[in-house]
């Protein structure tokens, strides 16, 4: 569904990737790990057109769309939830989600998937998203982004500064998003709750990928686990 | 903040708990047109509408089981900034059946300054873009209208569409370059372009007539009858700003207006969501300066002249202090700046060389103790299910 090939992005001289590979299914959770400033969340914006390649090429459903303008590739079906939440705090969880749908056209079924989703979000859709708690920014945040309707969906980071009961539950709502036959590409630092939820996974360092496998196979590395899992854990 | 602000501010508060402050400055704006009477009244109506909210919460405990006085209480507070907005109009109205040809004057400058604050608004309290150059659209609709008017002879209402047009154009020119830069540098560049223009208008002789502006520029007309009347001028301004106010208002509850608001409260989350952010700056360039030509022919058929000097940096500086008094993108706020920039000037004429120390005090107080602005959206912490 989603082809990445040997991409390189630079920030000004700075290189950020280097040739990265990757390739995501359609129905799978794909998972990208690697410490900080590996290249991660550089690799979804590239995906999304905000960032431009400066070599290799992004196919998506066999159609190439390197470097055209991120409106354009919403419009394909592949939705890019940003680092952060980045909801518009002013504008209340209703307006937040039909913005969601700007693209592609309001529809009372993907409206009705995100309440369902989210009940949380439906008692609240005429609050001003600024004055929901972290986790439920983020819920709003992932229902905002399946608004228009994807073929796939990009997270970044969605258990950020979220908390861990909570976290739980955003992640319980991705296998069901999936079930739903969404596919997704997954960016996560809590590699181990990654690693669980997805079905393949690569890991990213300096801008390329050095190790992949099923994420079943990768909990079990004993180089991932020192590196990303912290030693063990329960 | 020092020992003495944290102790004066509160009391203040105390004294002038902001509902009573609100209601007072109103009744002192109106006074001089009404006359004590109708201002004590309205000092308490509009007393009532604002406190309505407090009210409300009080109220609406005591009378859940009548259900018409609750409802009816809930409906005052929320719409009491509209409310507002009708009595401000009522008051427009007020002066032209009295008709005293200063007050009408006076308030024909209310609304086209309403215009231009509105049309600041849409770039600057919905988009998010600082803009310090509004006064050069307003200077290009005015000069289109006299050029267009005395040269080719076409009627208000063509030489009008055509100053807004072009006022449109200028601003969607400006902004591709200016779309570049964000916030503070956005502000250099678009500052940097009012001064060009009025630089240009002061020297360019042989189609502006330099410093000596433009004279006998012909009043607006209706199916050939002249409105060289103020009372008639008047009627027409108010038409127009309530169209414009139409206008905007229905765009901003567009998918448009949407996208705006989603580009100021968070750019990357916007374009995360397929909006393309450039596109949409650039529509609120146009769309703001387009209704500052209109203003500008407005202005320029009211006055007759123009010339270079009515389009200064401070112009420009006056419009934006207009919608931050307001309140950043709200649409009513924008009309009260314009009402009370413009109009308490003109009520502290009898102080003669003070007045402009009484505006600046007047402002710096209103900002205190309505940071927001006057219309401003403040952020809603607890909601209460009505």
């Amino acid at each position: 569904m989603l082809e990445i090939i040997d991409i390189s992005t630079y920030y000004g001289d700075v290189r950020a990737l280097d040739g990265l590979t990757i390739k995501v299914n359609k129905g799978e959770i794909v998972s990208l790990l690697g410490s900080n400033g590996a290249g991660k969340t550089t690799a979804l914006m590239t995906i999304s057109g905000v960032l431009k390649a400066r070599s290799g090429r992004v196919l998506f459903m066999n159609e190439d769309i390197t470097n055209i303008k991120p409106h354009l590739i919403i419009e394909k079906g592949l939705s890019h939830c940003p680092e952060g939440r980045r909801i518009f705090p002013r504008m209340t969880v209703a307006e937040n989600l039909e913005l969601g749908a700007f693209r592609r056209g309001l529809k009372k079924e993907n409206l009705e998937m995100s309440y369902w989703l989210f009940p949380v979000l439906k008692e609240r859709a005429k609050q001003k998203a600024g004055t929901l708690s972290g986790g439920e920014q983020q819920m709003l945040a992932l229902a905002r982004a399946l608004m228009c309707n994807p073929e796939l969906l990009m997270l970044d980071e969605p258990s950020l500064g979220i908390a861990p009961m909570l976290t739980e539950k955003i992640f319980d709502s991705l296998r069901t998003i999936n079930e739903k036959g969404i596919t997704i590409l997954l960016v996560e630092q809590n590699a181990y709750a990654a690693l669980r939820l997805s079905h393949r996974a690569y890991v990213i360092e300096n801008g390329s990928v050095k190790l992949q496998g099923l994420s079943s196979d990768l909990l079990l590395n004993e180089g991932v686990k020192n590196v990303y899992l912290g030693g063990h854990r329960t | 903040m020092s020992v003495e602000t944290k102790r004066i501010k509160p009391l203040l508060q105390n004294i002038f708990s902001r509902p009573l402050f609100n209601a007072l400055l109103l009744s002192l704006l109106v006074l001089p047109f009404t006359g004590p009477k109708t201002a004590v009244l309205l000092l308490f109506a509009s007393l009532l509408l604002l406190l309505s909210a407090k009210l409300s919460r009080k109220l609406s405990s005591g009378f859940t089981h009548i259900k018409g006085i609750s409802s009816l209480i809930s409906l005052i507070s929320r719409y009491r900034s509209q409310m507002l907005f009708l009595l401000a109009l009522l008051l427009c109205i007020t002066p032209v059946l009295h008709n005293s040809p200063y007050t009408v004057d006076v308030l024909t400058l209310c609304l086209i300054y309403s215009i231009l604050a509105l049309g600041l608004n849409v770039i600057v309290g919905m988009t998010g873009l600082l803009h310090l150059g509004f006064a050069a659209f307003y200077a290009i609709g005015a000069y289109t209208y006299a050029l267009f008017s005395i040269n080719v002879g076409i009627s208000f209402w063509l030489a009008a569409t055509l100053s807004a047009i072009i006022a449109a154009l200028s601003g969607f020119i400006l902004a591709f370059p200016a779309l570049r830069l964000k916030g503070d540098y956005l502000a250099i560049v678009t500052l940097g372009f009012g001064e060009i223009l009025r630089i240009i208008l002061n020297n360019w002789k042989e189609v502006t007539n330099g410093p000596n502006g433009i004279s006998k520029i012909p009043p607006p007309s209706i199916f050939g009858y002249s409105l060289d009347n103020l009372g008639h001028f008047f009627y027409l301004s108010l038409a127009v700003a309530i169209l414009v106010f139409v206008v905007i208002g229905r765009v901003e509850q567009s998918a448009i207006g949407r996208a705006w608001v989603a580009i100021r409260e968070d750019e990357i989350a916007a374009s995360s969501l397929g909006i393309d952010v450039t596109r949409y700056k650039l529509m609120s360039f146009a769309f703001g300066s387009f209704w500052a030509g209109l203003a500008g022919a407005l202005f320029a058929s009211k006055m007759g002249f123009i010339s270079p000097e009515s389009f200064t940096f401070l112009e420009s500086a006056l419009i934006l202090c207009m919608v931050i008094l307001g309140g950043l993108g709200s649409r009513y706020g924008a009309v009260a700046g314009a009402f009370i920039l413009i109009g308490i000037p003109e009520l502290l004429r009898d102080v003669q060389t003070y007045r402009m120390l009484f505006l600046g005090i007047t402002l710096i107080i209103l900002m205190l103790f309505m940071p927001g602005g006057i219309g401003g959206k403040r952020a809603v912490s607890v909601y209460i299910k009505g």
